[in-house]
C-alpha cells in the first residue's frame, strides 16, 4: 500500500524535483543521484515520507541536503573548474546545457539559494530553513546570485 | 519575463530529457541496503601481496624503500588547543568561547583547500590543497604543511606536489580515508589516492605509494612508525566500506604484512599502541573487537553496536579508557547517538543527542576527541519540528562526563568527514 502512494508520488513529483535538483548542483548526473536516493530512503522509511505534510518537500530536502553534504568536497571541486564541465551533447541547438553551464559557474552558495527561490518557487524563509541559514544571508545571496548570473548569461549568450 | 526564466526553462528541459529510473529499481535499492556484503577475503590477500614489490616513489625509482630511523614520541594526552576546520575560501581556526577566525585564506577561486590535520605536537598543520590549472585544463594536488603558533597565527607554508594524484570523481563520493593523517614521529603523513595508499615524508617530500589498496580507514599505531590499512571501499558511488584484512606498513623497513586474521572495516588504535579495536564494514554486524599489536588474541568488547550510517568508525579516547562509536537512532536512517564503551569491561554510556542553543536536537556525523580526552567534538546537524531532515548543520563540543553542558561551537558548518586529527594539542 505504501509503495503504491509512494509509486504515485514518484510519478508526479520525480521531473520537477530533478529539475529543481539540477538547479542546485548544476548538474543533471548529480541531480538524478541525488533525487533517486532521496526517493531510496523514503522507500526506507515510508512512515517519515508519507507521514510529513509535504512528502515531495521532504523528498527535496533530503536531496538537497545530499548534494550539499554528502558530496560538498567533491562538488566544490567540481566548481572550481568551469572548463571540466559537460560539454554540450551535439544537437544541442537550444541552448539549454549552456544554462546550465552559467548556472553552474556559480558559488555553490549562490548557486543553491537561487535554485530554491526561482525553481523550486520557495519562499525567501523556506530557503533559509531549508539550507540552515539566516534569511539576511539568503537574501543576499539571492542578491549577488542574479547579478552574477545575469552577466554570465549575456557572456554565454554571445557564445551560442 | 524573469531574467530566470530561460533558466527554469532549461533545467525543466533537461529534465525532461532524462530518462526516468525503472521504480521497481529503486524500490530494490531500499531493500539492498540491509543486506551484508560478502567479504572477498582471499581477492584482497592477492592484491595485498602482490604490492609488496610494487611500491614506487615519485621521483621514478623503482627501488627498495629506504629505511629511516624512526624518532617517535611517548604518546600522552595533552593540552587541548585550536580546532581547524575547512570551508570554501580556506582554513579557520576555532576554540570553544572564541570566535571563529582564519587561518589561511585560499586566495583564489580556483584554490581549494581541504582536510586540516594536526601534527601531534601541535606545532603544525597539513591539508591538501586542489588548485585548477587553466593552461591545461586540469587539477593540480598538493600537501601544504603549515607551521602555527600557540596564538594561532600561520608561519610561512611548504608545500609538497602530488604529481599524479588525480582527483576524486565527485559522482563517487568523498570518504575519510582521503584526509591524511600524522605518523606519531610528526614526519609522515599518509593518505589515500584513488587505488592506492600513499605514505609521505614531509622532511623530504618523498612519497611513496602502495597500490592495490582504497582503504576507508588508515590508522598509525602509536609509538611506532607502522601504519594499519583497513577496509575498502571500492567504487562503490555510496562509499559503503567492505571489510578487508588489515594490513601493516612498516615505514622504516618497507615490510607489509597481514595482522593476523584480522579483518576490518574501520580501526582505532589504544593510544599506548598495544591494542586495535576494529569493526567489520558497515553491513557487516555490528561487533567490537578488540586485538593485540600482534593479531593475537582477539576478543568481542561489545555484541551489539547497532547499526552506523556514515561518520568516523570507533575512535579510542587520548586517556585510553574509553572507546567512542556511533549508531543509528531507532531505527532512524541518519539519525545517530554516540556511545561510549568502557574498555576495562565493556560497560556503555550513551550520549543522546545533545540538545544546544536553543533547545535543537543535534545529531552527529562524525565525531572527534579534544587532545585531553574529556570532550568530543561533532560535527552535527539539526532537524526542525516542522520538517523532516537535515535543516541545518555546525560544530558543537560535548564533555562527555557532563554531556548537558554541550555547546555549540560554530554554526552553518559542515566537515562533510572530520580528521581525527581535527582538534590540535596545545604546543608545548
Amino acid at each position: 500500500m505504501r509503495d503504491s502512494e509512494i509509486q504515485e508520488l514518484y510519478a508526479a513529483s520525480y521531473r520537477r524535483l530533478l529539475g529543481q535538483l539540477i538547479g542546485v548542483t548544476g548538474s543533471v548526473a548529480e541531480a538524478e543521484d541525488v533525487v533517486q536516493e532521496a526517493f531510496v530512503r523514503g522507500l526506507s522509511h515510508p512512515r517519515r515520507l508519507l507521514g510529513a505534510d509535504n512528502p515531495e518537500a521532504w523528498l527535496r530536502t533530503v536531496a538537497v541536503n545530499l548534494a550539499r553534504s554528502r558530496w560538498r568536497r567533491a562538488q566544490r571541486l567540481v566548481g572550481l573548474a568551469p572548463r571540466l564541465v559537460e560539454e554540450p551533447p551535439q544537437g544541442d541547438t537550444d541552448g539549454s546545457v549552456v544554462l546550465l553551464q552559467a548556472l553552474r559557474m556559480l558559488p555553490a552558495g549562490q548557486r543553491q539559494v537561487i535554485a530554491l527561490h526561482h525553481l523550486a518557487d520557495l519562499s525567501v524563509e523556506q530557503v533559509a530553513a531549508t539550507l540552515g541559514l539566516p534569511t539576511g544571508t539568503v537574501k543576499a545571496r539571492l542578491a549577488r546570485g542574479r547579478a552574477t548570473l545575469a552577466t554570465l548569461l549575456v557572456e554565454e549568450g554571445n557564445h551560442v | 519575463m524573469s531574467e530566470l526564466t530561460p533558466v527554469r526553462e532549461a533545467v525543466q528541459t533537461l529534465a525532461s530529457r532524462s530518462p526516468s529510473p525503472d521504480f521497481g529499481e529503486l524500490k530494490r535499492r531500499a531493500t539492498r541496503r540491509g543486506r551484508r556484503r560478502v567479504i572477498t577475503v582471499a581477492a584482497a590477500a592477492v592484491v595485498i601481496a602482490g604490492s609488496v614489490p610494487a611500491i614506487t616513489s615519485l621521483d621514478g625509482d623503482r627501488r627498495a624503500v629506504q629505511p629511516a630511523v624512526p624518532n617517535i614520541p611517548k604518546a600522552d594526552t595533552g593540552t587541548n588547543g585550536w580546532i581547524a576546520l575547512d570551508d570554501d575560501d580556506g582554513i579557520y581556526l576555532v576554540r570553544p568561547g572564541q570566535e571563529l577566525r582564519p587561518l589561511l585564506r585560499a586566495g583564489s577561486d580556483e584554490v581549494s583547500e581541504l582536510c586540516p590535520a594536526w601534527s601531534p605536537d601541535g606545532t603544525r598543520m597539513l591539508f591538501t590543497r586542489f588548485s585548477f590549472t587553466s593552461e591545461s585544463p586540469s587539477y593540480s594536488a598538493e600537501l601544504v604543511i603549515v607551521p602555527v603558533s600557540e596564538s594561532g597565527s600561520a608561519g610561512a607554508p611548504t608545500a609538497i606536489a602530488l604529481d599524479g594524484y588525480g582527483v576524486p570523481d565527485p559522482t563517487k563520493g568523498w570518504y575519510p580515508g582521503r584526509c591524511a593523517t600524522w605518523a606519531p614521529d610528526g614526519r609522515w603523513v599518509a593518505f589515500a589516492g584513488r587505488g592506492e595508499v600513499w605514505v609521505a615524508d614531509t622532511q623530504t617530500s618523498v612519497i611513496r605509494r602502495l597500490p592495490g589498496l582504497e582503504p576507508s580507514e588508515l590508522a598509525w599505531r602509536p609509538g611506532t612508525d607502522e601504519l594499519a590499512i583497513a577496509g575498502d571501499n571500492g567504487s562503490d558511488p555510496e562509499g559503503r566500506s567492505l571489510s578487508t584484512p588489515v594490513t601493516m606498513y612498516s615505514v622504516s623497513t618497507g615490510e607489509i604484512r597481514q595482522l593476523g586474521s584480522v579483518e576490518a572495516g574501520a580501526i582505532t588504535w589504544s593510544p599506548d599502541g598495544s591494542t586495535l579495536a576494529y569493526t567489520g564494514g558497515e553491513d557487516d554486524p555490528g561487533e567490537l573487537w578488540l586485538v593485540d599489536a600482534d593479531g593475537a588474541k582477539a576478543r568481542l568488547l561489545v555484541a551489539d553496536m547497532g547499526r552506523a550510517n556514515h561518520g568516523i568508525g570507533p575512535e579510542w579516547s587520548p586517556r585510553g579508557d574509553r572507546i567512542a562509536y556511533q549508531r543509528v537512532v531507532g531505527g532512524r536512517g541518519e539519525s545517530h547517538e554516540v556511545v561510549l564503551v568502557n574498555v576495562a569491561d565493556g560497560t556503555q554510556t550513551v550520549l543522546a543527542p545533545p540538545s544546544v542553543d536553543r533547545g535543537r536536537k543535534w545529531y552527529p556525523r562524525s565525531v572527534s576527541w579534544s587532545p585531553d580526552g574529556t570532550t568530543l567534538l561533532y560535527d552535527a546537524w539539526y532537524e526542525l519540528d516542522s520538517q523532516v531532515g537535515d535543516a541545518g548543520s555546525g560544530m558543537i563540543v560535548v564533555p562527555v562526563d557532563q554531556p548537558s553542558r554541550a555547546a555549540l561551537l560554530t554554526e552553518g558548518w559542515s566537515a562533510a568527514y572530520l580528521s581525527n586529527q581535527s582538534w590540535g594539542r596545545q604546543p608545548p
